[in-house]
């Protein structure tokens, strides 16, 4: 069955949502990079329908698809961040192999008259807590059937707080869905009165929230991180691992791009501070699970919920990809209480040392090429000047 | 009082609601059921858990659901504490592995297209997890071959029974609302009543297995709450609000063989702390033994209380009976002393319970001026337990 598409979607630099009609004349849409959030760059772009990106929108009323930024002759655009994922996929997947991701995604239902959440108590995994809520999240929930595949939702430990959980499957596809997911949900939120926050830290007497992404790589049919041993991944699974750590400081502002996401990195807050990896560990930065091959792992647990999903993915997974093809091997594995070990890495705790860091990242260079480096760092240095806590991105 | 007359449950509705883990199948597949909450009950027997998407639990119905192990130590309101030898930051706070029990499935009457299941919490190796009350209660159940457990809740509910001095509203809806969510559960109401003596509704279950009594009384005082919350009245099952308050009571009858022992009230002593966990159970005490009922605290775990007096009633040790405890701090201290308590339930969740409580105790006297009275605090701290 062919599906026709009314609406076309697009994501700006922040990593929200861009919703424009398909034109009537069948014209080409075209805009400029300052309205895809590279406010010092000038380009045109132009929006190309990804035709394997095709979401039915949630009130029935039709079919939006997902569109990548080209320049007007039609090449790769380095303002598009769905292109840069792309990129870092080629690079990752050139042995055929398939790079597998899932995120789980922390937000705040929130009382909007109040900007207060909407509950004040941590109810994590709370069932009571949740129900007055399910119009909501069930709203949510039945995304599904739009293409963005939820499997559950939970409360979370924030008081207000609530987690989305997504099922795995192509990276590309995994980042898609914590696009139109933070769109949909808010307007299902609103369908119901309520605000809704992916804001990385709302409030400052209440929890974070994250954006952990799961990482696997299959080929054949098989996990490339499975060793065939429990609580032990495969060489090359070690070796992703080893290049995630090695660039999670430098690349650290993908996941982190605003003043606030440095607010969520309390020790004992769960959101790492440490670069770090262990097993079955919440203190640690990247948490490996090896258990069998079907859900032999990698999380990262560093990156906020309101960061660009596919800037984030892609510079964990071209990390990821350096560290296979460096045959980098990690340092000894956490175990205990990350929070208490002054021995390990701190990871940058303001936007400006994350800056610093990227600057001169040669990761970061090779990722998004030399300009939009630059440019990315003249977006976040504008951040830097805005009061803590006084924006927040609102998808 | 006319609104809040007895009810009782119309005979054939049960099992129509019934709903067998095949049914369950059946109408994930028709769309009649569209969510499937998949639960453990912490130390307090809370429900915890997620609400998946009803295609994703059939596609995997024995999938076991990863949770922070930290959710079966934490406190009332989920706060973490270094004191917990099962769960704490020098252990990673792990997870834990929820597999669903297919025999304990339940429609959740009171939400629409929702269905409940509980689990079997597991560690990392596949064992039973030795914090898990829903474990704990199917191996001494199973230890003690107990008969069928009879089981009642009481509660208050009503605009505002967290107000000092409140008083129930006879015209309240809630009690309908909550006996016809429940006859949809098919969870099987002997009768609803109000008790205008003691100013508390009081739910009547039918006598079951242990740990289907108890995964009714926990379903049952969740969809109270989950009622009040989604409607105009308030309901907790705090124990009491006020100083002339009766408290309410879960009141457990066990089957008659248990009633046999002699060693009874000298384990229930040791014991009783599982069944009145909280410092607002003792404040105003009643008799823990109403006839041949044991009156736990309506904020008790179900799982735990009635393990603790299966346990006692169990009758391997011979011993003196003894008085039982008459303070939250005696409790707590026979709870700890006790050799059987580490004997029936492992060293591990002594030490944990008695870490929960003790916190509970500190907490309790730094916030409050009169620790003889009901304070606005034990109000915020305690009227969402249960």
């Amino acid at each position: 069955m062919t599906i026709e598409w009314n609406e076309l979607g697009w994501v700006d630099r922040r990593g929200r949502l861009n919703r424009v009609a398909v034109p009537a004349d069948g014209q080409l849409v075209t805009l400029n990079a300052a309205q895809a959030g590279w406010a010092s760059v000038e380009a045109d772009l132009v929006l190309r329908p990804d035709t394997e990106s095709l979401y039915m929108l949630p009130d029935g009323s039709g079919a939006l698809v997902l569109c990548d930024l080209v320049t007007p002759e039609g090449d790769e655009s380095p303002w598009c961040s769905r292109s840069v994922l792309r990129r870092a996929l080629s690079w990752a997947e050139q042995d055929g192999a398939e790079l597998i991701a899932a995120a789980e995604l922390e937000f705040f239902l929130v009382r909007a008259d109040q900007d207060r959440p909407v509950f004040n108590n941590i109810e994590q995994y709370g069932i009571v807590a949740g129900e007055p809520y399910e119009p909501v999240l069930k709203a949510i929930r039945r995304l599904r059937s739009s293409g963005v595949p939820v499997i559950a939702s939970n409360c979370e430990y924030g008081a207000g707080q609530f987690e989305i959980n997504l099922q795995h499957g192509p990276a590309l596809a995994a980042a898609d869905a914590v696009l139109l997911l933070r769109r949909w949900a808010r307007e299902a939120a609103a369908s119901s009165g309520l605000g809704i926050s992916f804001d990385a830290k709302p409030w400052a007497d209440n929890s974070g929230s994250g954006m952990h992404f799961h990482h696997s790589r299959w080929k054949d049919g098989q996990n490339c991180f499975w060793s065939g041993e429990a609580e032990q991944m495969s060489a090359e699974g070690d070796a992703y691992l080893a290049g995630l750590l090695e660039a999670m400081a430098e690349l650290t502002v993908l996941g982190s791009p605003t003043t606030r996401a440095y607010l969520r990195r309390d020790d004992h807050s769960f959101c790492p501070t440490k670069v770090c990896w262990g097993g079955d560990n919440r203190t640690v930065a990247l948490r490996v699970t090896a258990e069998r091959e079907a859900v032999t792992r990698i999380e990262q647990r560093d990156a906020a919920s309101d960061t660009n999903p596919y800037l984030s993915l892609a510079g964990q997974i071209w990390a990821g990809t350096d560290g296979i093809h460096r045959v980098a091997v990690p340092p000894p594995i956490t175990t205990g209480d990350a929070y208490a070990r002054d021995d390990l890495p701190a990871l940058p705790t303001s936007l400006d040392q994350a800056l610093t860091l990227f600057r001169t990242s040669h990761l970061a260079a090779e990722l998004l090429g030399a300009e939009a480096q630059s440019a990315m760092v003249a977006a976040l240095e504008a951040e830097l000047d805005l009061p803590t806590g006084t924006e927040r991105t609102v998808f | 009082m006319t609104g809040w007359a007895s009810r009782s449950q119309p005979s054939a509705a049960l099992t129509e609601t019934s709903l067998t883990f095949a049914g369950l199948l059946r109408e994930i597949e028709s769309g009649a059921i569209d969510t499937v909450r998949v639960c453990i009950a912490d130390h307090y027997g809370m429900l915890r858990g997620r609400r998946l998407v009803g295609e994703i639990f059939a596609s995997d119905p024995n999938g076991l659901q990863a949770y922070c192990d930290g959710a079966l130590v934490w406190d009332v309101h989920c706060e973490i504490f270094e004191e917990s030898d099962y769960s704490n930051f020098s252990t990673g706070y792990p997870d834990l592995f929820a597999r669903p029990d297919h025999a304990s499935v339940l429609r959740c009457g009171w939400s629409d297209g929702s269905a409940l299941v509980m689990t079997e919490v597991l560690t990392a190796d596949g064992e039973r997890s030795p914090l898990d009350p829903r474990g704990l209660l199917r191996v001494l159940a199973e230890r003690a071959a107990a008969g069928p457990v009879s089981t009642a809740l009481e509660l208050r509910a009503g605009q505002d029974p967290l107000a000092i001095g409140w008083r129930a509203d006879p015209l309240s809806s809630f009690a309908d609302r909550w006996l016809a969510g429940l006859t949809a559960s098919g969870i099987p109401v002997e009768s609803l009543e109000w008790d205008d003596q003691r100013q508390l509704l009081r739910l009547n279950l039918s006598a079951s297995d242990p740990l289907v009594a108890a995964d009714w009384l926990v379903a049952a005082r969740s969809a109270a709450r989950e009622i009040g919350l989604t409607g105009d009245d308030v309901v907790t099952a705090m124990p009491i609000v006020g100083e002339s308050d009766s408290p309410a009571r879960m009141l457990i009858t066990p089957g008659a063989a248990e009633l046999g022992s002699d060693t009874w009230l000298t384990k229930l002593g040791d014991g009783a702390l599982l069944c009145r966990p909280l410092p607002l159970d003792w404040l105003r005490p009643e008799p823990m033994l109403v006839g041949d009922s044991v009156a736990a605290s309506s904020q008790a775990n179900p799982y735990l209380a009635i393990a603790a007096i299966l346990a006692a009633a169990d009758g391997s040790e011979v011993g003196r009976p003894e008085t039982l405890p008459s303070s939250y701090a005696e409790a707590t201290e026979r709870f700890a002393l006790s050799a059987w308590t580490r004997q029936v339930f492992g060293e591990m969740f002594v030490h944990d319970t008695l870490a929960l409580a003790w916190r509970e105790a500190r907490l309790r006297s730094e916030a409050v001026t009169d620790s003889a009275a009901v304070d606005s605090w034990d109000i915020n701290r305690y009227g969402d337990v249960g």
